[in-house]
């Protein structure tokens, strides 16, 4: 599938992300042996198919909680998951969590991880973000489930409208 | 404020007493500061490092980089640098050349770097000569008897101490040999190493704060702009203080020589309340600084193409620096000549310069869009006399459509989204065209305080629409409703406020500076800015603000109508609102901590960098946010502070500089005792030296954080502690998860909360640090003790007084 970056200009050299739909993205998450789920600021303000985003990313967070697995949150986005249990969480900066990811044997859960996936990060500091995975941590795979094109990221969504952006969240966590 | 007047000072410290602090161990090297009329210059040893050469500081870049990595976000694989490429880079690939990704990114960096660096440079240089030639070359450095060190940066920096404008020449001279150097640096083939580009773009940094310095002092004192004025005169601000039924000049840029010489004019020939001056960007604080009575703020760079193209300038007079590189065009489509006056940015008009005055006016009346004047004093001449008969026949020039086309465009939008796309900030722009599509224009309203004002959605847009003209037109009764006051620009934090204030600040009492500067590239609303001063002064600290967010901060006001710099002092100390002036005010900024540093601790200021890097990193708990970070001098400022220790956070926008300085706490960091050379491995703080938050929330709790210091008393860690742990409360609902590496003992930890940060901190684990007296606190740095030069000069038995 062809999708140009949502970002007209974030045009950054010959390697893409593969665009990806909710299933195999669920797939792909699935399939993960360590995946760190890193959700960020738009958390609080962006819906998706009339729902808020929080409450997929909660419903995401708490699937790979069951399996061990840890939610980092960025900037303000740990307010959305005030009371919400069964959800291991932990607070970083983006740019701190990209830079510990560069270290192979980094784990926020203390194990490495081999799968990063990002959701709800202010768009250039998100696609900066994947740009130093995609340079500088060769062992990590990287997934976005924003509803822009990220072409920094192994795999992403293309550009999709709320509507669709909302059925594929649903698609995801089906698999999860 | 706090603090005693004149006495000595250590009187003042006993105050600090706490449960383990016994002053008889406390032996800050302070001796007695010398009241400003008894200071006795030139008695000061030059230490190790006068003008430094882009070797010369690179053992400081280690010390800085080996606590604060450098990480890069490449914003682009490529390289097009030469012709032996084009070159991916991607990963592990190299260049033709050669050179790898992170290389590149350093490249970038100093190129970046540099680039701001010889902005100032080259403005500093203009303007020197300028004033030179029009003021002549003695005028006095003199910033008044209160501010008795006049230029700590160049002290600091070369040894030199400056007592008259030629006395920068010398200076500048420097400033562009090195240039030439870092410059040389870039060429393919030359550096390669990623640490040795980010070792000069700190270089670059440094040589900025110094070109920074140069063009404020020499305008401050040339021009008798304020000098260090607590109180300065408060000046309108906001498009609604422009009375657009005069003749209208508006002024945009970041050079004062123009604007100073279009007030001249009109004062001589008795026409100041005839005609309208405003101003925009830099140039607006200093022509305000100049004559606060007659000139007037507009605002921000968001604030340039909105204002030309609502037709109320009749002249525009561009100097130089961050002006959009099409608003000759915009002037033109509402008829309105420009002038531009920088041999830097011609844009291509014909230089007019040697014209008999009468000529140009005349040409300008009918119909040239506009011409180069490279003579201050004409341009002055030029521009009343050519917006006094121009005004009457411009009135019906505007670019703004009126509400029924504001209707009909909208219903004319395909919802494509191309604009959004390209939107620095993916403005909802689509959302707002389907309201005003049904006549409901609110959304568009909205958008105006978010909306930079590039243009860039119209450019987009395959079908036409005047995307930003409608936000302006949607917004412009707020935007003519929008007038607030601000002070103006009040130049250097003078050495007798740093008296009053050494032992709060110093201590960490007083819980830090923090400097909002820089660019209007928000990623939400420029009201941000304002929120982000506002709770700093309620928490006490103090806050300091220059060019764009020093405006954006003034142009939210309280219930009362008031902002923040009518609601609070102008004084260097706890809950003080400044406005320091324009970016080159910045210096003052990073001078002050060097203030500090002679005040408080005696410390050698002149060729001795390092030692007062050394200490703003280990002492003074300051922060700069740039929360609308934009451009290569807003890159070149933030390496100026981080080679002086002073930790930075930028605006999201700022990760696509391509790099930061990230620290990593679970390493340890190597300190030295100054006095035994000793060293142990500490726990890194502050924690980051350059950093990206991602909300306005993030960046509030992580400037509190970064402005603790390895050396705070307990008092002023456990002032900041309780400041993190609240704000950590207040927006993330919980506490935070790294108390463990700030809290150093007991005695660190806020009466009011004792016991929930006790059971956090048992919870992670955390071991009290026992064994730490005071005198320790003090006697650790981060430099090895053979390159603390006040020390070295005492044990050589030197003796001396700065103020
Ligand atoms: S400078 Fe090096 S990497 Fe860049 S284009 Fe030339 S050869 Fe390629
Ligand atoms: S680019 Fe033009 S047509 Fe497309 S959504 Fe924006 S305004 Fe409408
Ligand atoms: S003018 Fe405003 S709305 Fe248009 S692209 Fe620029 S910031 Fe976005």
């Amino acid at each position: 599938m062809i999708s140009e970056a949502y970002k007209s200009g974030n045009v950054p050299g010959p390697l893409t992300a593969v665009i990806v739909d909710g299933s195999i993205a669920g797939e792909i998450i699935k399939n993960a042996k360590n995946p760190l789920f890193v959700v960020g600021s738009m958390l609080a303000t962006e819906e998706a198919g009339g729902k808020k985003l929080s409450e997929y990313a909660i419903d995401i967070a708490k699937r790979l909680s069951a399996r061990g697995c840890v939610t980092i949150t960025t900037a303000n986005a740990i307010s959305v998951f005030k009371d919400v249990k069964d959800v291991n969480t932990k607070i970083m900066g983006v740019v701190e969590v990209v830079d510990r990811l560069q270290d192979p044997n980094w784990g926020a859960n203390g194990k490495p991880h081999d799968l990063v996936v990002f959701l709800g990060i202010h768009y250039w500091l998100g696609s900066q973000g994947l740009a130093t995975l995609k340079h500088f941590a060769p062992h990590l795979r990287t997934l976005t489930l924003c509803f822009m094109n990220h072409p920094n990221a192994d795999w992403s969504f293309p550009n999709m409208n709320k509507e669709d952006w909302g059925k594929a969240l649903e698609e995801v966590i089906q698999k999860l | 404020m706090v603090g005693i007047k004149g006495g000595p000072f250590n009187a003042r410290l006993k105050s600090l007493r706490t449960p383990s602090l016994n002053l008889s161990d406390l032996e800050i090297i302070v001796g007695r500061v010398k009241a400003p009329e008894e200071a006795v210059e030139g008695e000061e040893p030059i230490g190790p490092t006068p003008m430094p050469s882009i070797k010369d500081l690179r053992y400081w870049d280690e010390i800085l980089l080996r606590r604060y990595k450098p990480f890069y976000s490449p914003i682009c694989d490529m390289c097009c640098f030469c012709v032996f490429g084009k070159c991916d880079l991607t990963g592990n690939k190299r260049g033709v050349c050669g050179i790898d990704i992170k290389a590149q990114q350093g490249r970038w960096s100093l190129l970046t770097a540099v680039t701001g660096l010889s902005t100032h440079y080259s403005h500093a240089k203009e303007l020197v000569e300028w004033l030179i030639e029009t003021k002549g070359p003695d005028v006095p450095i003199d910033l008044g008897e209160k501010t008795p060190v006049e230029a700590p940066i160049t002290r600091v920096i070369t040894g030199i101490t400056p007592k008259k404008l030629s006395d920068f020449e010398p200076v500048l001279d420097y400033i562009g040999r090195q240039i030439g150097d870092l410059v040389a640096s870039i060429h393919i083939g030359q550096e390669s190493d990623a640490f040795d580009f980010e070792s000069k773009a700190l270089h670059a940094g440094m040589l900025d704060a110094l070109s920074m310095e140069i063009a404020d002092i020499a305008q401050i004192c040339a021009l008798d702009l304020p000098k260090g004025d607590i109180e300065p005169p408060l000046v309108e601000i906001g498009v609604g203080t422009v009375d657009i039924k005069k003749p209208v000049i508006l002024c945009i840029g970041h050079n004062i020589a123009p604007g100073s010489e279009i007030l001249n004019y009109l004062e001589e020939k008795g026409l100041a309340d005839a005609v309208e001056v405003c101003a925009l960007c830099c140039t607006a604080h200093d022509m305000s600084r100049y004559r606060s009575k007659i000139a007037k703020i507009v605002g921000q760079i968001s604030m340039q193409k909105k204002f030309v193209r609502s037709g109320f300038a009749d002249v525009v007079i561009i100097d130089e620096q961050c002006i959009y590189t099409d608003l000759q065009e915009e002037a033109r489509k509402v008829k309105a000549p420009v002038i531009v006056t920088s041999p830097k940015a011609m844009r291509g008009f014909p230089d007019r310069t040697n014209a008999p005055t009468d000529e140009i006016v005349k040409e300008l009346l009918d119909g040239v869009p506009g011409v180069l004047i490279l003579d201050p004093e004409k341009v002055g001449e030029v521009a009343v006399r050519v917006a006094m008969e121009l005004a009457p026949r411009r009135r019906k020039y505007k670019e703004l459509p009126d509400v029924e086309a504001i209707i009909r465009l909208a219903k004319y939008c395909k919802h494509c989204k191309a604009c959004e796309r390209a939107c620095p900030n993916s403005l909802k722009i689509s959302d707002a065209m389907y309201a005003a599509a049904d006549g409901d224009l609110s959304k568009l309203v909205e958008l105006e305080d978010k909306c930079f004002g590039c243009g860039k959605c119209e450019s987009e847009c395959s079908r036409d629409i005047p995307v930003l003209s409608m936000i302006v037109k949607a917004a412009e009764r707020q935007l003519k409703e929008d007038r607030s006051k601000i002070r103006a620009g009040r130049g250097p934090i003078t050495d007798y406020e740093m008296r009053m204030v050494a032992d709060t600040w110093g201590s960490g009492i007083t819980p830090g500076c923090i400097a909002l500067v820089g660019c209007a590239n928000y990623p939400g609303s420029d009201r941000e800015v304002y929120e982000m001063a506002k709770e700093f002064l309620e928490r006490g600290y103090i806050v300091v603000a220059t060019g764009c967010a020093a405006m954006a901060i003034a142009r939210y006001k309280d219930e009362e109508g008031k902002s923040l710099y009518e609601t609070h002092h102008g004084i260097f100390d706890a809950g003080g609102m400044l406005n320091i002036g324009s970016c080159v005010s910045n210096s003052h900024i990073i001078a002050a901590g060097i203030r500090l540093a002679v005040v408080f601790s005696r410390r050698i200021m002149r060729g001795n960098f390092a030692e007062l890097a050394d200490y703003w990193l280990s002492r003074t708990g300051a922060c700069g946010i740039v929360w609308g970070t934009m451009s290569q001098k807003a890159y070149s400022i933030a390496s100026a502070c981080n080679r002086f220790g002073i930790p930075v956070i930028l605006g999201p926008h700022g990760s696509k500089y391509r790099r930061l300085y990230l620290g990593n706490r679970d390493e340890l960091t190597p300190m030295y005792h100054v006095k035994t050379g000793e060293r142990r491995d500490e726990i890194l703080v502050p924690e980051h030296l350059l950093y990206v938050a991602e909300s306005k929330e993030e960046a509030i709790v992580t400037a509190i954080k970064l402005c603790m210091r390895y050396n705070d008393f307990a008092a002023g860690r456990k002032a900041k502690i309780m400041h993190y742990v609240d704000a950590y409360f207040k927006y993330f609902g919980r506490m935070p998860e790294d108390l463990k590496y700030f809290v150093r003992n007991e005695e660190d930890i806020p009466s009011e909360m004792r016991e929930v940060v006790l059971e956090e901190l048992k919870r992670e684990g955390w071991q009290p640090k026992e064994g730490i007296t005071w005198q320790e606190l003090v006697d650790i740095s981060t430099l090895e003790k053979e390159k603390i030069w006040t020390f070295e000069a005492m044990r050589r038995g030197l003796r001396w007084f700065t103020v």
